[in-house]
């Protein structure tokens, strides 16, 4: 690469995360070099990007998309702090649960029409259970990943969901949601439900604990009742726990996450061979994979990955430092009746 | 609800347009630190955390300043938490944006961050787009604006579809030149 000049095509291509490893690599290279380069790569980093985002065609619709999304959350917000205010005056009985079922039930009334909820008709199509020792990854039809915790146990409806997207879940799992404005996204569970704004948080929900948690990483989630009534919509960096026994519900801030990596995100290998490392990631992600193993394989390896990655950027990371090609043969889940 | 400057209605036209105006500036700055799809939720939060604010700031002022620096600051926040996450990988990738991220991306270190970002979009394009011939700006006005396919427009315009797809392809291309030559300020 030049000394003094960097190519604008690079630098939009790097913009793009089109850029190779090797060339990437040639750019640090370049970048450690001087003050000079680094603010002349960054300026143009910055013209480039602003640029390339006017000019884009998609960006209008994918724009509008998003805004939708964030109305939905500012609405969500709204509706429930008015919740709370009526709340208040009748959280006593509630928890009570004695003559006041009547008095609760006409006050209920008025947000009868907003949930839709109708339990009786739901019906489950598919399910899934973790039965490994590690977090197992399934993606749905949709697009969402959901990482389950060992023992953990998923229902849903496969064929599109329909017009609302539910979700039942025993057991501890992580969500990454895929964005669609059009269809919100419900987990529910015996405990809670929770109503997906945004998109990457955690739910524990375990039928020894009355406890249920929701951590949040990125996004909004409105947590609900068993019934479907809104309790409370969480931000990032916080944690919900509602207690079914008592019908306490608190907030807390948290870190979420290193809280979050810690608990779903596990495979650090060690001095470990290519094929200890294709097996690891094989048993993690429920995939064949097929290499060239004529090459050497003597050579060891600090490997680490997350289940929340894709396969597909854990391999060519792999293929990177072991300078061998690794194809995907075949995708199989343990599905259980 | 809170009493303002404005109707409950005013404040959400307000922010609307705030939104419209800042969304994809906000969004081109957060993709240099992170992915995209975490860049879009970084931005949702930004705006969000304004709109929860709003008794405090003042919608109509543009806040243009604010938000970058509130981009930024997430963005720093997640390199930051990424780094001492066991999944942190230590890629070419992440070490640039390391490297160009305390000083050279801060908004309050290189002034040509904020000049650049804290801008109505729409001004910017909207004054590329007129200095374009005129049946050519017409074209790919129907076309990015008003969401018209190229058939619709070739018949409303009496012109065949080949001289749409000419025009619109002309547009682009001038229009990359133009901003390429022009100070965005």
């Amino acid at each position: 690469m030049d000394d003094s000049q960097v190519d604008i095509d690079l630098v939009s291509r790097f913009v793009n995360r089109e850029t190779s490893q090797e060339e990437e690599r040639l750019i640090l290279e370049w970048l450690e070099r001087s003050h000079e380069n680094r603010k002349q790569f960054a300026d143009l980093m910055l013209n480039v990007s602003l640029r390339s985002m006017l000019v884009d065609p998609e960006r209008e619709r994918c724009e509008e998309e998003m805004l939708d999304l964030l109305r939905l959350r500012i609405d969500a917000d709204s509706s429930v702090e008015e919740f709370r205010l009526r709340r208040r005056r009748w959280i006593l009985p509630f928890v009570a649960f004695a003559a006041a079922c009547v008095a609760l039930f006409l006050i209920f009334t008025p947000f009868s029409s907003i949930r839709r909820d109708n339990t009786s008709e739901e019906r489950y199509q598919f399910s899934f259970t973790n039965t490994k020792q590690i977090v197992a990854s399934v993606t749905l039809g949709d697009n969402t990943k959901v990482m389950l915790k060992p023992g953990a146990q998923v229902e849903y409806d496969v064929t599109g969901f329909g017009d609302r997207r539910i979700l039942k879940l025993v057991g501890e799992a992580f969500f990454e949601v895929a964005p669609d404005s059009l269809r919100p996204f419900t987990v529910k569970t015996g405990n809670i439900g929770v109503e997906v704004l945004g998109t990457a948080f955690s739910v524990r929900a375990c039928d020894s604990s009355p406890e249920s948690e929701v951590v949040l990483e990125r996004g909004s989630v409105r947590i609900l009742s068993p019934e479907g009534y809104p309790l409370v919509t969480i931000s990032p960096d916080q944690r919900a726990v509602f207690n079914v026994a008592d019908g306490g519900l608190r907030v807390e801030s948290i870190n979420a996450v290193p809280y979050i990596a810690e608990n779903y995100n596990l495979i650090t290998l060690s001095n470990a061979s290519i094929a200890e490392i294709v097996a690891s990631i094989e048993q993690s992600f429920s995939v064949n994979l097929v290499f060239d193993g004529n090459t050497d394989k003597s050579g060891k390896y600090f490997f680490s990955y997350s289940v929340t990655d894709s396969v597909e950027d854990i391999l060519s990371i792999l293929e990177f430092i072991s300078g061998q090609r690794f194809e995907i043969h075949s995708s199989t889940l343990n599905i259980n009746q | 609800m809170t009493v303002g400057k404005h109707s409950l209605q005013g404040e959400r036209d307000s922010f609307d347009d705030l939104c419209r105006k800042n969304y994809a500036s906000l969004l081109s700055y957060a993709r240099l630190f992170v992915p995209v799809h975490v860049a879009q939720d970084v931005v949702q939060d930004v705006l969000l955390g304004v709109w929860k604010k709003r008794d405090r700031l003042d919608l109509d002022s543009g806040l243009g300043n604010y938000m970058v620096r509130a981009v930024y600051n997430r963005c720093m926040n997640i390199i930051e938490r990424e780094k001492v996450s066991s999944r942190y990988v230590d890629s070419y990738r992440n070490r640039i944006t390391s490297l160009l991220s305390s000083e050279y991306l801060d908004p309050d270190r290189n002034p040509v961050i904020l000049k650049m970002y804290s801008n109505d979009l729409r001004k910017t394009l909207d004054s590329a787009i007129s200095n374009l011939p005129d049946r050519c700006a017409e074209v790919f006005r129907m076309s990015y604006e008003q969401h018209l396919s190229e058939k619709e427009i070739s018949e409303k315009l009496g012109i065949s579809v080949r001289t749409v797809e000419t025009h619109i392809y002309n547009a682009l291309k001038k229009l990359r030149m133009q901003l390429a030559s022009m100070e965005i300020s």
